[in-house]
Parts: C-alpha cells; structure tokens; sequence
C-alpha cells in the first residue's frame, strides 16, 4: 500500500499530462459556441411554436436531457454514421476521426440543455415588460432586443455558467471513444506505469482549478450585468 | 440608462468575439486532409487496439501507441505493400464494437478463440502468441487450487467480453449449485490487480504466467502467484470482419513469414520478455 502515491511521481507526471487538457477544451468551446447557436435556433422554434419543428424539439430535449452523456457519445460514436452514411453515401463512420464524434455530441446535447436555459430566460421576464416595450411605441423586435433580451441574458447567465463548467467535466467522457483528453492520457500513463493514483490527482487538481475559474469569470461578467444594483456615478 | 445599455452591449460583443474567434481558431482541427486520391491499389486498413494493456498495447512516454501488437503489426503492414495501416487506440470493450460497427478492419488486443467470437468475427488463422492462463492468488493463499474451490466467492476477471469472463461465464453455467461471483473490470494497473487480491476484494483472479509475473515485479514482491493446472491454453489471433478474408488471409501470411524467419520471436522477446509465439 506504501507504493500507491509518490510526491515524486506526481512532479513527474504533471508536464505529461497538462498538454492533453487542450482536447477537453476543445470540446468544451466547439460545444458551447455551437451549443449556443443550436440552442437559439431551438429556442426560437419553441417560442413560435412552429409546427412539426416544435414538436421535434420537444423530442429532442427530452432525449438530451433524460440520457446520460456516456449514452449519447456511444449512441453517435456508433449509431450516427449508421443512420447517415447510407443516406448520403457518405464515409464518416472511418473517416471522421473520434474527436469529431465528441464534437458532435456535445454540441448536439448542449443545443438541448443551453434552449432550455434561454427559453427558461426569456419566459422570465416578466410580460409587463413586452407590453411595455409596445406601448411606448416599439415594434416586436425592438422590444424584444431592447427591452427583454437583456434581462434575459442577464437571468440566463448563471445557469449557463453552471453548465460551461458541468460541461467541462463531462469532456472527460471522450477518452471511452478513443480521444486520448487528459482522462485519457491518465489512464494510458497508468497502465504504462502500473501507477494510475497520482494522474487521477492531476486530473481532479487542473478541474477543480478549471472550474474555480470559470466561476470567478461567470460571477465576474454576471455582476457586471447586475444593473439593477449598479450604483450610478 | 445609456451608459448601462453600452456596457451591456460591450460585454455581449466581447463574448460574441471571443466565441468567434475561438470557433476560427479550432475549425482548423475538423478539417482532413484527405490525400489518399493518387494512390487507389494501396487499400487503407484501419487497426484497433486498446491503450491500457501493457505490454500489448498501451501508450507511450509520448502518447504514442506501443507494445507488442504494434510491433508485430508493422512488421506485417512493411510485408504487405498492398495495405496501409493506421492505428486507432481506445477501450477494450470498445474494439470489438469498432469491429461490428465498420470503424476498424483488424481487432488486435490478445484475442483467444471462443465460440461466441468466432459467431461473430473472422478469426486468422495464424496465432501469434501462445495465451495459458491460470488462477491467480496470493501468495499466502493455499484452499484455491482450481475454480471448483471458489463456490461462492468472487473472481476478477478482463472485462465484459473478455474470454476470462466468458470462461467463468460458461463454468457458472455447467455448475448451477456452484456459482462463482465474477467482478468485471478492465485495465487494471498491476497495483489495483495485486492489492485487490491481497486486500481479499477477489479470492482469486485469472492471468497468464507472464502477466503475473509482471505484476509481481511491478508491485515489488512475490505477492500473488499461480497455482493449479491452466485454465485454458490456448493462443491469440487477430479478428476481422466476416467478410474479410483476403485481408485475413494476406495477414496470416504475413505472420507466417515472420514466424518463419524468426522476427516475431524477436518481438516477442524484446516486448514481452520472452519467446511466447510457439509455446510456454
């Protein structure tokens, strides 16, 4: 048991490691800046209510956001090119590589999760602010942009901070369909090793050290939109 | 109320940009390059292998794939100028599935025969390593000397679809009254496979000789050690799909002519320290 955790390996593994951590941050911004757009056009679906898409989106979230990620890497890392390539004699179940699939699913499932935040959001605002957007003369859209997309974003953007991060942490899962990340790579030095503790440490320390900052930035950009509390100079 | 909007609008540009420029920065990584146009003959093959089983396969300092089943497949890939490998790395589990699924063509990861694989896949016919595994136990232990000691109690076995697990599998099926309780993991390091034996989490475990003995001198110690007849001997092959057999069968000559001049001894020896291509 003596054997199971060294300072010096650590140290040692520490260089080793940190460069994979740019794979889980990849997927992290393709899934949030894509997440973001799929999630508005979702979102706009939803407040129309357009017919047939409205009721593929209900679907689609539900799935999303009642399905474990690790369900929906392996279901796309597997199953989309399945569905796809006979239907567009396309090839990317061989060529697309793995990192691709983990593109894709996350942003697929963001799309999901960010909507149900915007729309959260947007319905927050209390409807005494639309009405009085048009009452003082603003067409729809002004209103909405002037008057009730503010205050959303401003709702929005805690939970949105909580998902970036859950987001994060969820990048993790990567590594089970081939993308060496940094859960990866702990795993791979591991079993070269016969030492997997410290890697595993490494990991949760560059996570918690993520996430710590994302909060600070997210609490930063969220009290900067606080203008309700704003003191006027 | 202006002055509040402006800052508003600056925050909102600023991530705006930063999403942008971020998306610019990372579109560079999807696009393939996809320069195979010039050369037709020269078919792609693409080769799964784990990333957790060393000395089979596993990564590098690097991160770069190593181990014997790299070693001998490249070996294979230079006698074969009809063929281009590639190498795709991930999961044990996950290799067999990749199989099924059309993402690789050859499964490499120390497969032994058994009837539910060979249903599926296409197995070579040219083993290359030898596979006898025996029960492991610690040290100390002298009850276990074979599986009809361990009613009741727990083994580890490689994994879900692992031919251990399907050994026990088959023997929990033969023996109703006699049910050995099987836990599933899979690449354990030498460190969890020894400790979880000593500290009596399994009364028992299977492996081959060679792999025990790596975890002994992993772990520092004569710790564990193996005991009674061998489970099952028998040796390991590349899996393809069905409908592969030109590909089978150019593999297997392949491995036939590196037996025949002694290459793969030579692998075996420098990889897995010691000769494990005939027999034990």
């Amino acid at each position: 048991m003596g054997d199971l955790f060294s300072a010096d390996r650590l140290v040692e593994e520490f260089p080793k490691l940190i460069p994979y951590l740019i794979e889980n941050l990849k997927v992290l911004l393709w899934a949030t800046v894509f997440g973001v757009i799929l999630g508005l056009l979702i979102t706009g679906v939803r407040m129309k209510k357009i017919p047939i898409l409205y009721q593929i989106t209900v679907v689609y979230i539900s799935f999303m956001r009642g399905t474990p990620m690790l369900v929906q890497l392996l279901l796309i890392y597997y199953g989309l090119p399945a569905f796809i390539d006979p239907i567009l004699g396309t090839n990317i179940s061989r060529e697309w590589p793995p990192i691709l699939f983990a593109y894709t699913t996350f942003i697929l499932n963001q799309g999901a999760f960010l909507s149900s935040i915007f729309y959260g959001a947007i319905k927050g605002v209390p409807s005494g602010q639309f009405e009085a957007g048009l009452s003082v003369g603003m067409t729809k859209l002004q209103t909405f942009r002037r008057i009730i997309a503010p205050m959303a974003v401003r709702i929005a953007l805690p939970p949105f901070g909580s998902d970036f991060v859950g987001v994060f942490h969820n990048a993790s899962l990567v590594y089970v369909i081939g993308v060496v990340d940094i859960m990866g790579r702990a795993k791979s030095i591991g079993s070269a090793t016969g030492h997997v503790l410290e890697a595993y440490v490494i990991v949760a320390l560059l996570f918690i050290i993520f996430s710590m900052g994302a909060r600070a930035l997210f609490g930063f950009v969220g009290n900067k939109l606080d203008y309700a509390n704003i003191k006027v100079r | 109320m202006k002055k509040i909007n402006k800052r508003i609008q600056k925050t909102l540009i600023m991530i705006f940009a930063l999403g942008l420029a971020s998306a610019t920065l990372f579109t560079g990584c999807a696009q393939k390059t996809s320069a195979d146009d010039g050369k037709e003959q020269v078919r792609k093959v693409i080769v799964g292998t784990g990333n957790g089983y060393e000395p089979y396969c596993y990564l590098d300092d690097n991160g770069n794939l190593a181990g014997y089943e790299y070693e001998v497949l490249k070996e294979v890939d230079k006698l074969l100028p009809q063929y281009e490998f590639e190498y795709q790395t991930s999961d044990f589990t996950n290799v067999l599935i990749s199989l099924d699924a059309g993402k690789i063509d050859i499964a490499a990861h120390q497969y032994e025969y058994n009837d539910e694989r060979n249903e599926k896949y296409l197995f070579g016919t040219e083993p290359y390593t030898t596979y006898v595994t025996y029960l492991v136990v610690p040290s100390d232990n002298e009850d276990i000397k074979s599986l009809d000691d361990l009613a009741g109690k727990t083994i580890y076995t490689g994994g879900k679809g692992s031919n251990s697990t399907y050994i026990v599998e088959a023997y929990n099926e033969e023996h109703p009254d006699n049910k050995i309780n099987i836990e599933n993991a899979e690449s354990l390091t030498s460190e969890e496979f020894v400790q979880g034996l000593l500290s009596g989490k399994w009364d028992a475990a299977i492996a081959t000789r060679r792999d025990a003995e790596k975890h002994n001198k992993a772990y520092g110690s004569d710790a564990i050690k193996i005991v009674g007849d061998p489970i099952q001997t028998s040796s390991t092959n590349y899996l393809f799909s069905k409908d592969d057999t030109q590909l089978q069968q150019d593999v297997d000559g392949a491995i036939k002519q590196l037996k025949e001049n002694g290459k793969l001894a030579e692998i075996s020896i420098a990889q897995l320290g010691g000769d494990y291509t005939e027999n034990e």
